[in-house]
């Protein structure tokens, strides 16, 4: 029965430090849907520059990614991420796909890396934005990979949170899933207000810098 | 780390075989999962326990039904025989594990995942295969999705006879310990302008053995997982701060999760119990815009109405029986300077007020700070201290000998030493000030419930505020008189009257001496009194060395002090400080179980007619007192070994101070409840202790042990 102590001694250092870490970081804030997304100025895997500001006019997805995480690998593997970002770009939808993967951790690249992923995947994001420190991701507070933002054409943020409503890393589930990024696109189209328009993010947790 | 060692052995079919293995994630399954059951057969038509078992290798962990800030909670999918069904899981309390800035919910090291099958009524065949697809999420910074098919065949008992316990009969035991458990505590959640309350009716808890309080949701939305939760109770319970999540502002019709108390045993031991929590939200009318009707109860005349309720208890306070002497004293000292000079009179009417409001201020101060720790403290806290009752009484005893005229303390400190009409500058009337606030302490409670009730759980600023109006309540009728010529032109002429009062008023202080010795009883028992006994003793004999009007004793002052000291220090130890528990009383329950009250002449009663004793004494406030009941003892294993071994059951609560069960609890080494004993019929043998923390398992096995007469029980 040891190992009930030992696991009550665990939990107790796990509260521990839980409070004092969240006592230094829990003044993030998540943006708020119906209000104008944050602003931020990203550079990009062929090192471009991006102000969030430039694409005033046209409908905005962010999408979190790391493309080790197996729910990363549920969306990509099945192709059912490209597939959005290909339909979408078409239509003259903005894709920011944004990568916060600390230097060291699992997802993180490099430009050149971040390419041949996109080349790989065969993936059509409009943009790969380079996110090492973490500064976007804490700004939308981008808790999971994938997390999906949709900002509407007059810069507010329309949807925050799960790419579909089948929170699993099972690809099968991708075909009875309904996608909620295209159901927020859509809604936005059609000037309708987005229902839903929170929802739990599910995947990985992403692997900020400390 | 045997958890490793078995992980060896099992081979896990994984879609982690997807994953990019370029990281230091550690080769091989995160998890060795298998089902198990608790005995090593079922009946028929019986409804039986089986559980997922999950060894998580070091730093991954596994999720629970809400999996918090990412994840996934584990699923089992099942393939039974016809007729069979399954129940969800029965998920145990979680850790709050933090990555990053995110917290998850979940499972270090092991966990079993109960789940109770209901077989059909009829079932030919001498066995059951059970199958379940097990998915899970492992993550450590990483995540990897594992499953495998798990099998348990188990056969099929079909004659009378209690299914024997399997291998892992105490693990099933030990998890059901960490069920969360209804208890009924009702509970409302409210929209506050910082966020979430959510408050706990729970009268009965006993705060002091409370270390920590946190409430995990059931869903993700409503609370922002990885923020702080402050804790603050009042007389009705714990209330938590918390941070909305982002659907809280969308409307939310109620809250509900499990509420997971870190409670304190009598033994140094700590157990985290769970209590499944379903609160409601605060609905004030009808009306459509919830969240401004919701704010409407946190506006300022919460406090408004704290403030005046302070000024109002602050004023009564100056007629409870430990401040009226010291204060009675004052003034008369104010009587003996009616002809001063009336600057003096200001300045010290200023001086005492600072004093008080100083004191005030400390402890809102320290009353915040250790409520930013966690620390679950009230009105009087530091009275829970037996170090601090009986300085406390050593205080008002060397008060009371100066005012019985023992000894003389020069220019005294409450100006009344030698000869009333001496004043004792602006520092004397500060220090009275401290005096009398700490001399108010213990007094208060029963008067300024609302105003205190309303300051532990606000913001520090507004605590400080309703502290200080009390200050500012209590100070006000002495600064009224010292600075008013027409309200004290009504104090009598001093004369030789006043020196018969002023010993008269010895005897209030002697009293409050008594009463501290009686709390110092309560908390510390008798070891304590004779610390007391000790400390006063040596109080009374240094001031009495120190009143001898002998001038040839020229170090009788500093040698009346180290004995004070000395006495102090020996006693100390004594003052092993006992679970201090609320000494209102409270009326006794009916218990809802067939328990007689526990007395120990029924004990013996019951045993010279040969039957053993089973007692359990317990109280409401005891919160593992009641999981135990309601896990173990309110159990239909239990109830079948009570019948089968002819046991009496007997009750003792000790929700209310009773001196029959404390004398029990001391004679078992016990400061508190809960506490088991199990009496067998022979009359010469000893009582068997059960430990604590009861299982059904645990007492089905004591039970079980009276009737091979010679075994003992694990204990």
């Amino acid at each position: 029965m040891s190992y009930f102590s030992v696991a009550r001694f665990t939990n107790a250092a796990a509260i521990v430090a839980a409070t004092i870490t969240f006592a230094s970081t829990s003044a993030v804030a998540a943006p708020k849907v119906g209000e104008p997304a944050p602003t931020f100025v990203g550079v990009d895997s062929k090192g471009k520059t991006h102000n969030l500001s430039d694409f005033k006019g046209k409908t905005v997805v962010l999408e979190w990614t790391n493309d080790g995480c197996p729910y990363v690998v549920k969306h990509y593997g099945s192709g059912n991420m490209q597939a959005l970002q290909k339909d979408l770009t078409a239509k003259g939808v903005v894709w920011l796909t944004v990568i916060s993967s600390a230097p060291g951790e699992q997802g993180h690249v490099d430009g050149a890396g971040a390419d041949k992923l996109t080349t790989a995947r065969n993936a059509g994001p409009s943009a790969v934005i380079l996110d090492a420190d973490g500064k976007i991701g804490r700004l939308y507070d981008a808790r999971t990979t994938p997390h999906m933002y949709v900002i509407t054409p007059d810069g507010k943020l329309a949807y925050n949170g799960a790419i579909d409503d089948k929170p699993t890393a099972d690809t099968a589930d991708i075909k009875s899933a309904k996608n909620l990024v295209r159901n927020a696109i859509d809604l936005v189209a059609a000037g309708k207000p987005v229902d839903p328009a929170v929802t739990r993010a599910y995947g990985c947790s992403i692997k900020y810098k400390s | 780390m045997f958890a490793i060692t078995l992980l060896m052995a099992g081979g896990i079919p994984a879609r982690a075989a997807e994953l990019d293995e370029r990281r230091t994630e550690p080769a091989g399954p995160k998890v060795a999962a298998e089902l198990i059951a608790p005995t090593t057969s079922i009946r028929t038509g019986e409804p039986f326990k089986v559980g997922l078992h999950q060894r998580i290798i070091p730093n991954w962990h596994t999720y629970w039904k809400n999996p918090g800030d990412s994840g996934e909670p584990t699923r089992l999918t099942w393939t039974l025989p016809p007729g069979f069904s399954a129940s969800p899981i029965a998920w145990p309390i979680p850790d709050a594990i933090p990555v990053g800035h995110l917290t998850n919910f979940g499972y270090s090291s092991e966990v079993l995942l109960p789940v109770t099958i209901t077989p059909p009524a009829t079932y030919d065949g001498t066995s059951v295969t059970l199958e379940a697809k097990a998915e899970w999420l492992a993550c450590d910074k990483i995540c990897v999705p594992e499953d495998k098919i798990v099998r348990l065949t188990l056969p099929i008992n079909s004659g009378a006879s209690t299914p024997a316990p399997s291998a892992s009969a105490d693990l099933f035991a030990a998890t059901a310990r960490a069920q969360p458990v209804a208890m009924d505590w009702p509970a409302r959640v409210s929209r506050t302008s910082e966020g979430l309350r959510l408050d706990i009716q729970a009268p009965d808890l006993d705060r002091a053995r409370i270390s920590g309080v946190r409430f995990f949701p059931n869903a993700w939305g409503y609370v922002e997982h990885a923020a702080p939760q402050r804790l603050s109770w009042n007389e009705r319970g714990p209330s938590l701060s918390l941070t909305a999540g982002e659907l809280a502002s969308a409307g939310m019709k109620s809250l509900d999760g499990v509420l997971v108390l870190t409670e304190q045993l009598s033994g140094g031991e700590s157990v985290r119990n769970g209590v499944v929590l379903q609160a409601t939200t605060r609905m004030t009318g009808a009306v459509a815009g919830s969240g401004t009707s919701a704010q409407a109860a946190d506006t300022p005349s919460g406090l408004w109405q704290a403030v005046l309720f302070a000024i109002l208890g602050g004023l009564i306070l100056n007629l409870m029986p430990c401040v009226l002497p010291i204060l009675s004293i004052k003034v008369m000292s104010l009587a003996g300077e009616r002809d001063g000079g009336r600057r003096d009179q200001v300045s010290g009417a200023m001086a005492f007020l600072a004093g008080v409001l100083t004191s005030f201020a400390v402890l809102a101060a320290v009353l915040a700070i250790l409520r930013g720790t966690g620390e679950a403290l009230g009105w009087g806290f530091q009275f829970q201290s037996p170090g601090f009752v009986l300085a406390m009484a050593a205080l008002f005893l060397a008060m009371g000998l100066s005012m019985s005229g023992v000894f003389d303390v020069g220019s005294n400190i409450v100006g009344a030493g030698q000869g009333l009409a001496s004043r004792s500058g602006p520092a004397g009337s500060f220090f009275v000030g401290v005096l009398a606030t700490i001399a108010a302490t213990p007094c208060t409670a029963p008067f300024m419930g609302v105003a205190m009730g309303f300051a532990l759980t606000r913001p520090a600023i507004e605590m400080m505020a309703v502290f200080l109006a009390l200050g500012f309540g209590f100070a006000l009728p002495l600064v009224a008189l010292s600075i008013s010529d027409g309200a004290r032109r009504l104090l009598p002429r001093p004369g030789p009257w006043m020196e018969t009062l002023k010993q008269a008023l010895a005897f209030p202080l002697y009293a409050t001496v008594a009463w501290l010795v009686w709390v110092l009883s309560l908390q510390t028992g008798s070891d304590g009194v004779l610390a007391a006994a000790v400390v006063l003793v040596t109080v009374a004999f240094a001031a009495w060395i120190f009143g001898r009007p002998t001038p040839a004793f020229p170090w009788r002052a500093s040698s009346a002090a180290i004995a004070c000291a000395a006495a102090l220090a020996i006693s100390m130890p004594l003052l092993r400080a006992a679970p201090a528990s609320s000494p209102e009383t409270r009326v006794a329950r009916p218990s809802p179980d067939a328990a007689e009250p526990f007395t120990a002449a029924r004990v013996a009663e019951l045993r010279s007619a040969g039957r053993p004793v089973f007692v359990n004494l317990t109280a409401a406030w005891c919160i593992s007192c009641k999981v135990n009941e309601q896990i173990a003892l309110a159990t239909d294993g239990v109830r079948r070994a009570i019948a089968e071994h002819n046991i009496a059951y007997l009750k003792g609560d000790w929700t209310s101070r009773d001196a029959r069960i404390t004398a029990v609890l001391q004679a078992y080494g016990r400061a508190g409840v809960p506490l088991y004993l199990l009496y067998p019929a022979d009359p010469t043998a000893e009582a068997i202790v059960l430990p604590q923390l009861l299982t059904e398992a645990i007492v089905v096995r004591h039970f079980a042990s009276l009737s091979g007469a010679s075994a003992s029980p694990k204990p």
